[in-house]
C-alpha cells in the first residue's frame, strides 16, 4: 500500500488515541483516586454508577453524540473529527482504567504513607514518590488495553466518518479486494500497542514495582473541605451524566416510543441468537483459559503448550475484522460439507471467533489468580493426599473463586457487545442484539434502534456492576 | 461424551430443508419485507444473512452456502461471474427481462438501479452549471464539493465507469480535480453529504438520487432534502453513470426452483413497485409507476422527464476490468484526505 495512504490512516489513528488515553488515563484515575481515597456524599453509589458507562458500546455513544450535533440538541462541537471520535472513544473506554485504578488504589497499604509523612514529604510529593510508582504498572496496563480497543475498534469511527487503521483494513479488504494490503495494514495497527509496552516496558525496567505482601493497613478515607466535595460531587455527575445517565435517559424515552408504536416482533429471537452465542462462546473461552492456565503453572513439561496463550494474546491483538476473515479462509480449507455447517449452519466459527477474540481477557484473570496463590499449596494437597482432579476442585478451584468470576465477567461484558466478528461470521437467520443496533446506528436511525440497546445495555449492567464489587474484594482480600 | 456433542450440535440449530438460503450486503428492513411476502405467497421459506463488510469474502470461500446472492452492488455479482461462483438461471419470466438488465450468460439479473448525480445547494448553486461530471471540477467549486470515501463501492462504480467511457487520462482528471475541490475529507455515507450542502460546509455533493426519497420520509433529515436540488449529469451526452443491485443464482444446487422463484419475484410487478414507490429505486421492468418523488426529481433539465432520465448503461463486463487503474489514481492523489 502507498505510504502517503498509509500514513494518513496512522496519522488518524494517533489522533484518536491521544485524547482517547488522554481522557481515558486522566477520567478514570481521578475517579477512582478520589473513590477510593475521599469521604464525599454518595461516595459508594459513585463507585458503582462509575463503572456502568462499560456496559455502552464506544459505538452506540458515538452515534448518540453524532446525532446531539446534528440535530443540534445540544450545542457541542463537531464530533464528525479524529480528536473528537477519541473524545468519545475515551470517555466510553474510561471504565477501562478506573476499575484496575480503584482496586490498586486500596490495595495500597497506608503505612507507605505514613513512613513518607514522617520523612517530611508534602502531599504532593508524596503521590509523586509513593503513590506513582505503586499505580504505575496498573496505569501501564490501562493503557494498553485502552489503546488496543481504540485500534481495534470499527464501530465508532466509521460512524464517525474517521478514516483510521481499522477503516483502512475495512476498505482494502472488502471494497478494493486486496487483502495484501489489508494485512499490511493490521501488523502495522498490531505493532503500534506492541511498540507502546515494550517502551513502558523499557521505561520502567529495574523501578521494582514491589508489593510486599506481608499484611497491609487500609487507607482510612480522607476528610474533604466542604469545596473540594463539591467540586468531586460535581465533576463524576457531570463525567457520569455524558457517559451515563444522558444518554441512557434518551435511549429510554425512544425505547419507550417505539414500544407504543411498533409491536417487538423479533426481539425475542435477537435476545435468545445474543444468549447463545454468549453461552457457547462463555463456555469455550472459560474452559481453554481455565485448562490452559492451569497446565502452564504446572508442570514444567506442559510448558509446551505456552504457544496456545500466545494464541489468545493474538486473537485479541489482531483487529476483529481480520481474524473474522482469517477463519473464513480456514474454514475453507476444510471439507466442503463440515465448512459449511461451522459457518452457515451453527454459530460454530462464530463461537470459535468469539474465543480466540475474547478468551485473552479470561486467560489473564485467572493466570493472576493462579500466581496469587502459595506454591506451598502443591505440598498441602500431597499431605491431604488430595492430588490431581480431587485437588483441582477440593483446593485451587475454591481458592481461585474470585479469579474465576472476575474472568466470566470480563468475558460476558465483551462478548455481549461483540460486533465485527458476528457481521462477518453470522450464520444463517442469526440476528444477534448488537447486529441489529449496528444496523440501526449506521442508517442514522438512533431511535429505532434504542430498545435494542438499552435490552444489550441491561444484559451487561449487572455484571460490570458484579464486577465493581470483585475487583473491591479484591482490595479488600489484600489486606 | 457422546451424548454431550450430539446435544451441543442439536442446540447450534441445523437447516430445514427447502429454504433458500440468500446471501447479501443489502439493509435487511429493506429485504425483509419482500421475503416475507415471498414467504407467504410461495409457502417457500427464506432465511438471509446481511453481510453488510466482507460479503465477497464470505462468498469466495464458501460459494455454495447460499442459494442466492444479492447485492447492492452489481459489480460484486460480475466478479462473481468471473470467478465461477455463480450458475446460469433458466427461466421465461426472467428472459422477458430487458437484456441491459441481464447478463449475457444469465448469470445475474439486475433488479433495480439509481443514478448517481449530484445535490446542490438551492440558494447558493445555479444547476445549469453542473451538466456534466467535469463540471464539478472546475476550480471555481474549489473547496465546495462533498462525497464519500472514494474506495466506497458507489464510488470505485462511478470511476470505473468513467474510466470505461473517457478513458484513463480524463479519469485522473475529473478524480483529480474532484480531490482538488473538496470541501472536507470524504467522511459519511451519501446523506452525510447533503447533510454537508444543507449546512453550508459544501455547495454541492455527489450522491445516488433514491437518497432524496428516504431523507423526505424522515422528520429529522426533511430540511436537509429540501434545501438541495437534484442533478442528472450528462443528459446531453451520453447519460449519467447509474448504480445497479443485482441478484444471481449461487453455484449450490439445493434449492435451485425456490431461488429461480425468488429471482423471479424480485422482477415482478410487485417487488418492482415497492423498490420503486418505497426505495425510490428505478425498476428494470416496462409498466412500473416512478414513485411521485423521482418523478419530480430533475425538473429544471429539459432532458428529464417526469424523472425519466438518460442513462449510461455501461455493461458491467467492462467496468470491473479498471478497479486496478481506479485504485492506483486514488491512492496517488490520497482521495480520502483533503489537500
Amino acid at each position: 500500500m502507498p505510504w502517503a495512504v498509509m500514513w494518513s490512516q496512522l496519522k488518524n489513528t494517533l489522533l484518536v488515541l491521544m485524547p482517547a488515553l488522554l481522557i481515558a488515563l486522566s477520567c478514570g484515575s481521578l475517579a477512582a483516586w478520589w473513590v477510593a481515597r475521599y469521604a464525599f456524599p454518595g461516595r459508594s453509589v459513585f463507585s458503582v454508577l462509575l463503572c456502568l458507562p462499560f456496559a455502552f458500546p464506544p459505538y452506540l455513544l458515538a452515534a448518540f453524540y453524532k446525532s446531539i450535533y446534528h440535530h443540534n440538541t445540544l450545542p457541542i462541537p463537531n464530533v464528525e473529527h479524529p480528536v473528537a471520535a477519541g473524545v468519545i472513544l475515551g470517555l466510553s473506554l474510561f471504565p477501562w482504567v478506573y476499575l484496575p485504578m480503584k482496586s490498586q488504589i486500596r490495595m495500597q497499604s497506608a503505612a507507605y504513607e505514613d513512613v513518607a509523612a514522617t520523612l517530611g514529604l508534602k502531599a504532593v510529593e508524596r503521590f509523586r514518590r509513593v503513590h506513582l510508582p505503586l499505580l504505575l504498572p496498573t496505569l501501564g496496563l490501562s493503557s494498553l488495553l485502552v489503546s488496543m480497543e481504540v485500534f481495534s475498534d470499527f464501530g465508532t469511527v466509521s460512524l464517525l466518518g474517521v478514516k483510521t487503521l481499522s477503516v483502512g483494513i475495512h476498505d482494502a479488504m472488502f471494497n478494493m479486494f486486496r487483502a495484501d494490503w489489508a494485512a499490511q495494514l493490521s501488523l502495522l495497527g498490531a505493532a503500534l500497542p506492541l511498540v507502546g509496552l515494550a517502551a513502558f516496558a523499557l521505561l520502567t525496567r529495574r523501578k521494582g514495582f514491589y508489593q510486599p505482601s506481608n499484611r497491609s493497613r487500609e487507607h482510612q478515607l480522607t476528610r474533604c473541605s466542604l469545596p473540594v466535595q463539591i467540586a468531586i460531587l460535581i465533576s463524576l455527575t457531570l463525567l457520569l451524566a455524558i457517559t451515563l445517565f444522558y444518554p441512557l435517559a434518551m435511549l429510554c424515552r425512544w425505547a419507550w416510543e417505539q414500544v407504543k408504536r411498533v409491536p417487538l416482533r423479533d426481539l425475542p429471537e435477537q435476545l435468545f441468537d445474543s444468549l447463545h452465542f454468549l453461552f457457547w462462546c462463555f463456555l469455550l473461552s472459560m474452559a481453554i483459559s481455565l485448562v490452559l492456565a492451569l497446565l502452564l503453572r504446572g508442570r514444567r513439561e506442559l510448558r509446551i503448550w505456552r504457544p496456545l496463550s500466545w494464541v489468545l494474546a493474538l486473537g485479541y491483538a489482531m483487529p476483529a475484522v481480520m481474524l473474522a476473515i482469517s477463519l473464513l479462509f480456514l474454514s475453507d480449507a476444510l471439507p466442503e460439507v463440515l465448512g459449511d455447517w461451522i459457518l452457515s449452519e451453527s454459530i460454530m466459527l462464530l463461537v470459535l471467533g468469539g474465543t480466540l477474540g475474547y478468551a485473552c481477557f479470561a486467560y489473564v484473570s485467572i493466570q493472576a489468580g493462579l500466581f496469587a496463590l502459595s506454591p506451598r499449596l502443591d505440598d498441602l494437597q500431597r499431605v491431604l493426599g488430595l492430588t490431581g482432579m480431587a485437588g483441582l476442585f477440593r483446593i485451587r478451584l475454591p481458592l481461585l473463586k474470585r479469579s474465576l468470576a472476575c474472568a466470566a465477567l470480563l468475558l460476558l461484558v465483551n462478548l455481549a457487545k461483540e460486533l465485527p466478528l458476528s457481521q462477518v461470521l453470522q450464520p444463517f437467520g442469526f440476528q444477534s442484539l448488537s447486529l441489529r443496533l449496528f444496523s440501526f446506528a449506521g442508517m442514522d436511525l438512533l431511535e429505532e434502534s434504542a430498545l435494542y440497546a438499552l435490552v444489550m445495555i441491561g444484559l451487561v449492567l449487572y455484571p460490570v456492576s458484579l464486577l465493581d464489587r470483585l475487583l473491591d474484594d479484591d482490595a479488600y482480600a489484600h489486606d | 461424551m457422546r451424548r454431550l456433542l450430539l446435544v451441543f450440535i442439536s442446540s447450534l440449530g441445523l437447516l430445514q430443508a427447502g429454504t433458500v438460503r440468500v446471501l447479501t450486503d443489502r439493509t435487511e428492513t429493506h429485504l425483509e419485507p419482500l421475503f416475507a411476502l415471498f414467504e407467504r405467497n410461495t409457502g417457500i421459506e427464506v432465511e438471509a444473512v446481511y453481510v453488510k463488510k466482507g460479503m465477497m469474502s464470505r462468498f469466495e470461500t464458501r460459494p455454495t452456502e447460499a442459494d442466492l446472492v444479492i447485492s447492492k452492488t452489481a459489480e460484486n455479482l460480475e466478479v462473481a461471474r468471473k470467478k465461477g461462483w455463480l450458475q446460469p438461471y433458466s427461466s421465461g419470466a426472467l428472459d422477458q427481462i430487458s437484456k441491459q438488465f441481464t447478463d449475457p450468460e444469465k448469470a445475474y439479473v439486475v433488479t433495480s438501479y439509481r443514478p448517481r448525480g449530484f445535490y446542490f445547494a438551492k440558494d447558493r448553486v445555479n444547476p445549469e452549471e453542473l451538466s456534466s461530471y467535469m463540471s464539478i471540477t472546475d476550480p471555481k467549486w474549489k473547496e465546495k464539493v462533498a462525497i464519500r470515501s472514494g474506495t466506497h463501492s458507489y464510488n470505485m462504480s462511478l470511476f470505473c465507469q468513467m474510466m470505461e467511457t473517457e478513458g484513463p487520462e480524463k479519469t485522473r482528471e475529473f478524480i483529480k480535480g474532484l480531490h482538488q475541490n473538496l470541501a472536507r475529507s470524504p467522511q459519511g455515507n451519501d446523506r452525510a453529504q447533503v447533510q454537508a450542502v444543507y449546512e453550508k460546509k459544501a455547495d454541492i455533493s455527489v450522491g445516488n438520487s433514491y437518497y432524496m426519497g428516504i431523507m423526505m420520509s424522515r422528520d429529522d433529515q426533511k430540511a436537509w432534502a429540501e434545501s438541495v436540488g437534484v442533478v442528472f449529469p450528462n443528459q446531453d451526452a451520453k447519460g449519467s453513470y447509474v448504480m445497479r443491485s443485482a441478484a444471481g443464482l449461487t453455484k449450490a444446487n439445493r434449492n435451485v426452483d425456490e431461488a429461480t422463484k425468488l429471482l423471479e419475484f424480485l422482477v415482478s410487478d410487485f417487488a418492482q413497485t415497492y423498490f420503486s414507490k418505497s426505495l425510490h429505486v428505478y425498476p428494470v421492468i416496462e409498466g412500473v409507476e416512478l414513485s411521485e418523488l423521482n418523478q419530480s426529481l430533475a425538473a429544471h433539465q429539459p432532458e428529464v422527464e417526469k424523472g425519466q432520465f438518460k442513462a449510461n448503461m455501461i455493461p458491467l463486463r467492462a467496468i470491473d476490468e479498471h478497479r486496478e487503474a481506479v485504485i492506483e489514481i486514488l491512492n496517488e492523489v490520497n482521495f480520502d484526505q483533503k489537500p
